[in-house]
């Protein structure tokens, strides 16, 4: 299991290596000039500035220094543009927890309220529970999160005043939870649904397994047949997507924190593509891809516990 | 059942280290000094109500502002105050928040009955000094007790410490050639920055604690000398903190960056800072004008969605807000809505060195399209007013009298009858262009930003156009993309002249030197939008900016007329609206200045807080 771990991690990296070279050629190859902005810049400090970070020189060159930065000094440079000399993990350290905190929050704020909808739905089934379950799954996953986020916000923050309209920053305790309160719930009609769903679906299908059959004729009531065995054989492979939702969450975050003025990585990644903060950009790039790698790992090695034929299979 | 257990062990441990990492994150903000800010604001109000109420008045401010001010201004911005470093900030808004808490050697007040700006010293003691005969040395006294945030003093040797970080070679600031060269040349500045000569040899001289000294390359006025020391990439830097923020081999430095790198000494002292999301001002007690502000401090959040902006101002929580073309209609009626030029006129601008397009250097083809824009319904449509001229209506050509560009005869006499809109000699020239150029027909692509109001008049003009000029012989085609973008694309044109074909175009300049705010078409602009490239264009720039006979009773009059008649009338760029800003204002916000006025504008820094 161990040299399997170790494995997937090695593969991590080398996939994180490669993500973060496409990336840096990709932004370096933008058209437009870093600093060719329209402003008030003389073209000697233009050609200044394109000398001392580099961007004269040609593209090899600028991904050698690059990467000898980053190896020799764990430098990966500072902003350009967002917030000029700032190293850019500086920047994303300000940016992470709020982003962290909020999807988070919102994912596990909507895992029991999914399963409870998803359990309700398939004990209930072909009820007009079931129904009603199904017509909020159907809304929550195709309407947008910003769509959710942008009619909170009117109805319950502006029209009725229950929540404030942003996040506030300076706000401590449950003041700051409260106005956190319309964008975890913006964020969290789509895991719901998601876990509402699959969880139904799972649920149902072991419901009509032989063994309930058994456990009930065994003399199991319903309840505890459900509980003991359809729950628990219907929960496992939950796992597989629980995981994954959290880059899912993370995607959706973009437009929300940006409604909401939630200062995290949502806005950061726009700006920096369109302000050309090349290196920036790179380290947001990196920060997404890191997350959704990991993501991924945790659902191998979740794997490889679960089923020891995946960690073994790719032995001669 | 083992596999399962491990499995809901991993799961529970996922959801454990999320809630440890969630629990972690509140520790980032600085929630304590916010507090005590909205503590100290609150205790401002109320000695500001017990004040007011003593002496039976009903201006809870008072007859003159106090050391603490009354009320705090609240804002929203669309923008992220990135660097409050003068040497290395991006975007004007983060320029206005340096401002706010920083010093020039000059600034724009509002005047004493607060209808205009005026120029005077802030951290300068009195209007430059000329040393010389030439008008090329000017010396500089600066105040004395003026002091920093903490105390220190603040003198020469800070100016001087500022000019000799602005120029440092090693750290390549983005503002160095806006001290270098801009309004005034200062003497082998470029060479320092460029590494092509030693520091003694600038024009930059510290003569004592309290004196400087600036030698030119060319003779100037007074005001010159002081309007360029008054651009905010000229604020004083505290020594200190610069050397707190920079790294070992000197190249980059985080003054400005944060809170903690940051130090204040003008109207206004940082009291919060929560990077990219909010930051409190609290007013300087020990500022050298306080008598000018009321307010007891300024509460800005950066709130990007213009929607959630306006939100924000319906439940009162801000004081004011800039409306967007795409809101504007839903208050067009509202009496709280204050109306100001934008400064900037919107044109179109045209690749004239396009291989694919060699129409667009055709001077009749140009022409056509300047003759078939009929800028009063684009205007009006968008809330703006037509355009047929570059340089602005608040432009101002004469100080002493307040004359604006456009009230003079020179000015009139570069307009056109129905703002240029004439479609009958449009499609005369336009079918004069195509035999001259021996084609049947024109397709233009035209590049835009993908919001208001260059949505609504790129539609209307691929509409109207292709009426006046006939379906079969025009067609407009219309691109859209994000404004960062398009911007890159546009000024690629020196390296790709296929770049682009026509766009948009507008440029916020200099309203009380207009004559300088024809420097983004000379040929040696950095960011040029189009290949307008004139020497004779040049050689009338230069010699308004910096000829000898610049200061003779109307040679800056006619070369600013003269320069907007070579851009206009062969239709090198279409003008088409002066934009129009337009602000919703809440009652409880009772501005001093009388109306809108150069420079300090609607002085929301000078304002009152009434409630």
């Amino acid at each position: 299991m161990f040299r399997y771990i170790v494995n997937r991690i090695l593969a991590l990296v080398l996939t994180l290596f490669i993500i973060v070279s496409i990336a840096f050629m990709v932004v370096r190859l933008m058209p437009g000039s870093v600093y060719e902005m329209g402003g008030d810049l003389s073209q000697q400090v233009i050609d200044a500035l394109n000398a001392k970070y580099h961007f004269d020189e040609p593209i090899i060159k600028q991904y050698y220094y690059f990467l000898e930065n980053i190896f020799l000094h764990w430098d990966w440079g500072t902003s350009a543009k967002m917030r000029p000399g700032v190293p850019v993990f500086d920047i994303l350290r300000d940016r992470i927890p709020i982003s962290l905190q909020l999807n988070l929050v919102s994912l596990f704020a909507a895992l029991p309220v999914g399963m409870a909808a998803g359990i309700l739905a398939a004990i209930r089934k072909n009820t007009v529970v079931d129904y009603f379950v199904s017509l909020m799954v159907v809304l929550f996953i195709s309407i947008p999160s910003f769509v959710f986020a942008a009619a909170l916000q009117y109805f319950l923050g502006f029209k009725l005043g229950w929540f404030p309209i942003i996040y506030n920053v300076s706000a401590a305790g449950v003041a700051r939870w409260h106005s956190m309160f319309l964008p975890i719930l913006a964020l969290s009609f789509d895991p719901i649904a998601r876990v509402a769903r699959y969880l139904r679906a799972e649920l149902a299908e072991t419901m009509n397994s032989e063994f309930m059959l058994l456990a009930k004729t065994k003399g199991l009531t319903y309840a505890q047949s459900t509980i003991r065995h359809g729950l628990r054989n219907s929960m496992l492979p939950m796992m597989n997507i629980i995981v994954p939702m959290f880059a899912n969450v993370l995607g959706g975050s973009l437009v929300v924190e940006t409604i909401f003025a939630v200062p995290g990585m949502g806005g950061l990644m726009v700006d920096s593509i369109n302000a050309s903060d090349h290196m920036l950009t790179v380290a947001i790039l990196m920060f997404y891809s890191m997350i959704s790698l990991i993501t991924v790992l945790i659902v191998d090695i979740s794997y490889g516990i679960v089923d020891p034929r995946v960690r073994i299979g790719g032995k001669k | 059942m083992r596999k399962q257990k491990k499995s809901m062990l991993i799961l529970l441990s996922a959801a454990a280290l999320a809630a440890a990492v969630s629990g972690c994150s509140s520790s980032s903000e600085p929630a304590d000094e916010s507090i005590v800010f909205t503590e100290a604001a609150t205790e401002a109000t109320s000695a500001g109500e017990a004040e007011s109420d003593s002496a039976e008045t009903t201006d809870p401010n008072g007859d003159t502002p106090t050391d603490e001010g009354y009320g705090i201004l609240r804002e929203a911005s669309t923008s992220t105050i990135g660097s409050l470093n003068p040497l290395t900030y991006i975007n004007s808004y983060s320029s206005t928040q340096i401002k706010r808490s920083s010093l020039t050697l000059y600034t724009y007040f509002p005047n004493e009955d607060y209808t205009f700006c005026d120029l005077s010293g802030e951290l300068a003691a009195e209007d430059p000094i000329q040393v010389d005969e030439e008008g090329k040395v000017w010396q500089i006294k600066i105040r004395e007790g003026v002091t920093w945030e903490n105390g220190d003093t603040l003198d020469a040797n800070d100016v001087y410490y500022t000019w000799q970080m602005m120029l440092d070679p090693k750290l390549a600031n983005l503002r160095a050639s806006n001290f270098a060269k801009d309004v005034i040349e200062i003497e082998n500045a470029m060479n320092y920055f460029e590494g092509s000569c030693t520091w003694d040899e600038v024009g930059l001289k510290l003569i004592d604690d309290l004196t400087l000294e600036i030698h030119t390359v060319t003779n100037h006025e007074p005001r010159e000398i002081m309007t360029h020391l008054a651009h905010p990439a000229n604020c004083i830097i505290n020594e200190e903190y610069f050397e707190k923020g920079m790294n070992a081999d000197r190249t980059e430095t985080l003054y400005g960056t944060s809170e903690e790198y940051w130090i204040s000494a003008g109207p206004f002292i940082v009291d919060s800072w929560t990077n990219d999301a909010e930051i409190n001002f609290k007013k300087n007690p020990n500022y050298i004008f306080k008598d000018k502000i009321w307010l007891a401090g300024i509460n800005i959040k950066v709130v990007e969605d213009a929607s959630t902006q306006l939100q924000l101002f319906d439940n009162g929580e801000i004081d004011y807000v800039k409306l967007s073309a795409d809101n504007f209609q839903k208050y067009e009626e509202d009496p709280r809505v204050l109306y100001s030029s934008a400064n900037s006129v919107t044109h179109i601008t045209l690749n004239t060195i396009n291989p694919d397009q060699p129409i667009l250097a055709n001077e009749s083809f140009r022409r056509a399209l300047f003759y078939a824009t009929d800028r009063a319904t684009i205007a009006d449509m968008t809330a703006n007013e037509p355009a047929d001229y570059i340089v602005p209506t608040p432009h101002i050509i004469d100080l002493e009298s307040g004359t604006a560009f456009r009230d003079t005869e020179e000015g009139k006499a570069n307009l056109h009858e129905n703002y240029g809109y004439d479609p009958e000699l449009a499609k005369e020239l336009f079918d004069e262009a195509l035999a001259e150029e021996g084609i049947d027909k024109v397709t233009l692509t035209m590049i835009y930003n993908d919001v208001a109001p260059q949505t609504i008049m790129s539609e209307y003009l691929q509409q109207s156009w292709a009426q006046i000029f006939g379906t079969d012989k025009f067609e407009l085609k219309l691109q859209a993309m994000p404004s960062s973008q398009r911007g890159d694309l546009m000024r690629s044109w020196g390296t790709d002249p296929t770049c682009y074909e026509i766009s948009w175009g507008g440029w916020v300049s200099t309203d009380l030197m207009p004559w300088n705010a024809f420097k983004y078409w000379t040929t040696y602009y950095s960011a040029k939008n189009e290949p307008f490239l004139s020497e004779e264009f040049d050689a009338v720039f230069d010699n308004a900016n910096f000829g000898e006979n610049r200061f003779e009773e109307g040679v800056r009059l006619n070369a600013v007329a003269e320069m907007e008649r070579m851009l206009v009338e062969p239709a090198n760029i279409i003008p088409v609206v002066e934009s129009i800003d337009k602000y919703l204002k809440s009652d409880r916000l009772e501005l001093t200045m009388q109306n809108w006025a150069n420079r300090v504008e609607w002085g929301w820094d000078y304002a009152k807080i009434v409630e």
